[in-house]
């Protein structure tokens, strides 16, 4: 939940995080000479914080905040939640299907993409544990 | 809850600074779209200075 310290910020902590790790990622891939990857993680950087100061203007739409991780209230939040449980049940069935592929035309990697299912899989188990506890 | 806000007069944003969300949850609530919270339809009915269940119906069957 945002405070009132946190709207002074032009950021939200978490989104700050988000642009630090984005401009440094830029760098670093500008100083091992790949300038054309550093340049579009940055221009995603600057589309990332100019996205979170519409999103904090306080006449910004619902899915303007939700999309830019500035929740206003608990509406924001749950609609945040569904948007989100969308992601992890599409990431879980593409990872399925990449292991397969990958298992059949890259036998080597299969170790890599399997280790990534059952990643997936365990956070699935341990959140739903997390919030059947709380709820 | 639409009717208790235009009685008095209030905008959809003035309600929502009032207990606290954006105009968009109050509009969600108003058009059934969006089942507040317990403590959220409490700030609501406390904001009116009626009972919960003045301000919202529920369906029990």
């Amino acid at each position: 939940m945002s405070t009132s310290t946190e709207r002074r910020l032009p950021l939200s902590p978490a989104n700050l995080v988000i642009c630090t790790v984005m401009v440094v990622v830029a760098v670093a891939t500008a100083a091992v000479g790949h300038w054309q990857q550093a340049i579009v993680v940055a221009v995603g950087a600057v589309a990332t914080v100019v996205m979170v100061r519409r999103a904090r203007r306080p006449g910004a739409s619902d899915v303007e905040r939700v999309d830019a991780f500035e929740y206003r209230d608990e509406r924001d939040r749950a609609i945040a939640r569904d948007g989100l449980a969308a992601v992890g049940a599409t990431a879980l069935a593409l990872t399925a299907v990449e292991y397969v592929v990958v298992l059949v035309m890259r036998p080597g990697l299969a170790p890599w993409s399997l280790g990534q299912l059952l990643a997936l899989a365990a956070v699935w188990m341990v959140a739903n544990r997390v919030a059947a506890r709380r709820r | 809850m639409r009717r208790l806000r235009t009685e008095r007069g209030l905008s959809q944003g003035d309600l929502a600074t009032a207990v606290g969300v954006s105009r968009q949850t109050i509009n969600a609530i108003e058009v059934g779209r969006y089942d507040p919270s317990l403590g959220l339809a409490a700030r609501l009915a406390h904001y009116f200075g009626l009972l919960i269940e003045e301000v919202f119906h529920v369906d029990v069957d």
